[in-house]
Order: structure tokens, then sequence, then C-alpha cells
């Protein structure tokens, strides 16, 4: 198993699936804006609650993969703020660490709802230079067999060491035979692509119209945060 | 070294974006030109993405691990190095949790162009005056990991200035917890890249540009 697949899979099987990347940058772009310009209480809590409904009951992503995802992040944030309590007091931090949070589970409900081919053809349709989101396309593709790859050497590594700790020599000689045979799987990748005839954007991803309905519930859904935020800043300041 | 989501405040994220946006858009053009290694780029690009994979929890924000710039550098060029590093990061934080989006152009900041950069400058200097093709490297590299997480500490501390010592304050608080993890990763890093561009220039595959005379040696 790479390293994007349980992501990958969701990301392709959601409920959401089917919505354009328009609808659901614009739902999950927006709420991060919001967490990043509104006061941190409680509004980062709001936040937070709406892109966890969307991502569990909305696109419903199994909650054990969602919680999967978003832990890491909670982890390196809840470690990131430590140095803020001793510094600019626990206040501070308490409001960075809300900030940080509801940030990450927008950036969750983009990520699981939304394949990375899918962004990158939104992407050039945006007018990103083509040779960048081609180079990212193959990148995409590569990320997948040079995990497997690093995955075959470690095994061969542990299996040769038998479970010892590798020196730096062998390791270094791991790591270059990886990178000389990822160089080797890109020009075959690459290769067999042009030879296909799929120069440029070789992914066959539905294209789905925006969804009206969709767009007005979003941009509902962010006003009224945006309000009630406006409405009760003599309570919360911003 | 990646700054996670929304922990730079808005204003913030959005003057590293455009502090990278014309090293982005000279590595867009160099791209432009280097569509016959198209897939040398996109292997040094996966490549990076697993080095970077290999993460560390630091406290400051951030993330400790070996950056590969250097590798990425010598391998592709400092030009192109934004370019790679959007590509790498937008994965990261797409892919695997580690990053964000609205700090994705602090981060190709620190990762694109301060740390190739600073590693190409001083690999040249080095040269210059003589370093033989191993010490340069190594010296190349351990200076352009650290100054990478050098980038990170002083956006850190812009974001989050001490309430005493003010940025400075806040900048070394910072540099300090990073050094922890951060030095010995230099170092480990400056022997691998050694390694492993040696390695690859033996193979024979690809050739680079000052270390045509390595393989005989």
């Amino acid at each position: 198993m790479h390293v994007h697949a349980p992501l990958d899979h969701i990301a392709f099987s959601n409920a959401w699936r089917t919505r354009s990347p328009i609808d659901k940058m614009i739902f999950g772009g927006g709420l991060l804006l919001l967490a990043s310009v509104l006061p941190a209480l409680p509004w980062s809590a709001a936040i937070f609650a709406a892109a966890a409904t969307a991502a569990l009951a909305g696109a419903r992503i199994p909650v054990r993969a969602w919680g999967w995802f978003l832990a890491p992040q909670i982890g390196f944030l809840s470690a990131a703020v430590l140095p803020l309590i001793l510094g600019a007091g626990w206040e501070r931090a308490a409001a960075v660490w809300m900030r940080g949070a509801a940030a990450a589970a927008c950036m969750t409900l983009l990520a699981m709802t939304t394949p990375a081919p899918d962004l990158l053809l939104a992407a050039r349709r945006a007018r990103v230079p083509a040779v960048l989101v081609e180079l990212a396309f193959l990148v995409y593709r590569l990320i997948a067999s040079i995990w497997v790859l690093f995955e075959r050497l470690r095994l061969g590594l542990d299996l040769r060491l038998r479970g010892g700790k590798p020196s730096l020599r062998a390791a270094t000689l791991s790591a270059s035979n990886l990178l000389t045979r990822s160089i080797q799987t890109a020009r075959r990748v690459e290769r067999g692509a042009s030879l296909r005839g799929l120069d440029g954007f070789p992914m066959l991803t539905p294209r789905a119209e925006t969804s009206r309905m969709f767009l007005v519930s979003a941009v509902a859904l962010q006003g009224s945060l945006l309000a009630a935020a406006i409405l009760f800043r003599s309570r919360f300041p911003w | 070294m990646h700054i996670s989501e929304g922990f730079l405040p808005l204003t913030h994220a959005a003057a590293w974006t455009l502090a990278s946006a014309p090293f982005l858009a000279h590595g867009i053009s160099k791209l432009n030109g280097a569509r016959d290694n198209r897939y040398l780029l996109a292997a040094s690009a996966g490549y990076l993405f697993t080095l970077t994979a290999l993460k560390l929890p630091s406290v400051a924000g951030s993330s400790s691990h070996p950056t590969g710039v250097a590798l990425g550098t010598v391998l592709a060029g400092p030009a192109v190095m934004p370019a790679l590093s959007l590509i790498v990061l937008l994965f990261q934080a797409l892919l695997t949790a580690h990053g964000g989006l609205t700090t994705l152009g602090a981060n190709v900041f620190a990762l694109g162009v301060a740390g190739p950069w600073t590693t190409w400058l001083l690999w040249r200097l080095a040269a210059r005056f003589g370093l033989g093709d191993r010490p340069a490297i190594a010296l190349a590299t351990a200076i352009g990991s650290l100054a990478t997480y050098a980038c990170t500490s002083l956006q850190l501390a812009l974001a989050h200035p001490d309430p005493s010592g003010g940025v400075a304050g806040a900048f070394l608080k910072f540099a300090a917890v990073f050094s922890v993890t951060q030095f010995p990763v230099a170092v480990i890093e400056s022997l691998f890249t050694i390694a492993v561009v040696r390695a690859i220039v033996n193979s024979g595959g690809v050739r680079i540009a000052g270390l045509e005379a390595w393989a005989q040696r």
C-alpha cells in the first residue's frame, strides 16, 4: 500500500465525488479563509463543526478515515503551540491552536472529497501554466511507484540485516538506488504516455458541472458565519 | 520545516506568497525550456516527496526532516526548485496532511528559494575557492538545510513575535528549538547527499554540471 492510497481511495469514492471541484473549492476554501480571518473564539469551533459535518454527513466519509487523516495534523499543531504558551501566553496559543484545527478540518474536507487530478485539471482551467500542471501530473503518477520502490528497498534492507539497524553506507546506497530507479521509472512512464498519445493531461476524470444550489448553500453558510462574527463583534472582538 | 495549516495570519501567508511569486515565475519559465528533461525533474520531485515525508514533529510550529534541498538543487538547479517545491508541497498537503494550503507560499519560499539558493551559492563559492567536490557539497548541504530552517524560524517569528524580545527574541527561540533536531539532521543529510550524488554520477544515468570528473576519481 503506497503513501496516498487510503486518501486517494476516499477522494475517488466519497459521496461528493461527482460534484464539481469548483463547488468543493469554494466551500472548503471559503471556510478556510474564514478560519484565517475570524476571531478564534468561538468562530473556529463553528468552522470546525461545519467542515466536519460536511465531510461526515455530506460527503459520507467514514469517521475513522477522517479522524486518521486529521489526528496527525492536530498532533503537530499541539506540539507547535508549546513555545507560544511560554512566549506569548496561553490565550494566544489557544487562539492559534483553535484556528489551526479549524483550518486543518477545512483542508481535510477538500483533500478527502477532491482527488488531486481533479484539482490539477481545475488549476489548468484556471490558466495555471500547462508545463507546471503537466509536471505535477507526472509527479502524481510517479509518487505511487516511488513509494512502492521505497518499501521494497526497505524490506530488502531489513531482510539482509535481519532487523538490525542499517549503517549510513547501506542507507545511502539504498537511497541512491531508489533515485536511479525513480529516474528510470519516470522515463518509462513518460515514454509510455507519449507513445499512447497521452502527452499533456493523461488522466480521465468526469467533468462535473457546478451546482447552483450547492454554491448558494455554501455562500449562505459562509455569509451567516461572517454576519454573526460582525454582529457579535463587541462580545468576541477581532 | 513545513508550517502547519492555519499557523500564519492571512496577511503573512499572502505576503510570503507574493515574495515567492517572482521566483516561481522564473522557475516555470525555466521548466518551459527543460521539457526534454521532464522525467528527471519529475523523478527529483517524487524523490523529494518521499524524503521529506520522513518527518519528525518539532515543537516550533513545524516539523523536522531531511530537506532534500541540496540534492534537488544539484540535480535540477536552483532556478527550477521553486516550481518543484510547489508541486511537492501541494501533494504533501493534499496527500499526507503535511504543511498546508494557506501556508504554501511561505513553505515554497523556505524550501524552494532560501534553501536552494544558499546551497547553490555556497557550492559554487566553495568550488571557486578550491575546496574539493565532497567538502563543497557537504558544506553547501548542511548550511542550505539550516538556511531552510532559519527561514522558517524567521517566518514564524514575524507571525508570532515574543512579547518581551520581539521578532529577534522569537526567532532565537524558534531557531533554538529547531536546532535540537535539525543540526544532527543537517550533518547526516550532508553525508547522505555526498554518497547519493556520487552513486548517481557513477551510475552514468545522470549528468550533473560541475561534477563530470567525479565519476573517474
